[in-house]
């Protein structure tokens, strides 16, 4: 696959219907692809939604009587992905996670079901271990996760940081660390409706 | 129309997706998401700069066994669309 942004071509993010219509009513970043069987079929592109602010907005409406399904399921399926919010990470949601990632090689972090060691501490600085952002200088991770509000950056930034914690965690989460990566430049290169866009993607993907 | 000898690629706004046989698509200037599967997924991996129209006509032709012509018009058809949607750098 052909790839504008250096992204390992090889990543694969698993989707499914319920995954499709999460993504589409902004709760899940993982959009709805339906896989074909191998027959041909006329090429067609097909339009999910549009992020503006925080949500992604469907233009196809969904059905009463799938409502309910789609919420076990979507509960079932966040759970194991181990999506969790800026708000988790800060130690917010009634675990203590601020304390997996406070210190370089955080014991917390593997005694919590971790991967590996924590990428970085609460006083690691966001650049340049992400793209520098004038927006965003002399912040550390932590600084970058706390308040609300802001600029766009500044609120993409904090889904980032929340979304590179929760990729480094688990290896299901939708995206690499190398991915997340990759979207944050592009989206630094391309202003603020591209850092609204990725911080409602990665908002989608995080939220519980 | 896009020219047979012409080199499609993605435009730089666009990050796209792997998702097993299938593609989702973020255009980050404008938003919009899309997915692709089947044909449609294929097309976009060969829009890589490195392929001209009718060499993804003839991918596509030989990969789902289906005539030229139809290829050719579905390819067609499907670039002009992915023009339309600013997904494709500009020529």
């Amino acid at each position: 696959m052909q790839d504008t942004t250096g992204i390992d071509p090889k990543i694969e993010v698993r989707l499914d219907e319920t995954g499709r219509r999460a993504f589409l009513k902004g709760t899940a970043a993982s959009a709805v692809v339906i896989v074909g069987s191998g027959d041909y079929v006329k090429p067609a592109l097909r339009f999910l939604g549009v992020a503006r602010g925080q949500a992604l907005v469907s233009p196809i409406p969904e059905r009463e009587d799938e409502k309910k399904e789609e919420k076990e399921e979507k509960e079932k399926d966040e759970k194991d992905a181990g999506r969790h919010s800026s708000s988790f990470w800060m130690g917010k949601s009634g675990e203590d996670a601020d304390d997996w990632w406070s210190e370089s090689n955080d014991a917390g972090w593997g005694q919590h079901g971790g991967r590996g060691t924590n990428p970085f501490q609460h006083a690691t600085q966001f650049s340049p271990f992400f793209t520098a952002h004038g927006q965003l200088q002399n912040m550390t991770m932590w600084a970058v996760l706390d308040g609300s509000g802001g600029s766009s950056a500044r609120k993409a930034a904090r889904e980032l940081v929340a979304a590179y914690l929760n990729a480094s965690f688990d290896r299901r989460y939708p995206f690499t660390q190398a991915t997340l990566k990759a979207m944050w430049t592009t989206a630094v290169n391309h202003g603020d409706r591209a850092l609204d866009a990725l911080r409602s993607l990665l908002r989608a993907t995080n939220s519980n | 129309m896009m020219e047979s000898s012409m080199r499609p690629t993605p435009s730089p706004s666009v990050l796209s997706r792997r998702a097993l046989s299938a593609l989702v698509i973020i255009e980050l200037e404008s938003g919009r998401y899309y997915s692709l599967d089947g044909a449609g997924a294929r097309i976009w991996e060969l829009i890589d700069g490195a392929h001209n129209s009718e060499e993804i006509v003839a991918a596509i032709a030989t990969e789902f066994r289906i005539d030229t012509d139809i290829a050719r018009a579905d390819v067609t058809d499907f670039l002009d669309t992915l023009q339309k949607e600013r997904l494709l750098a500009a020529a």
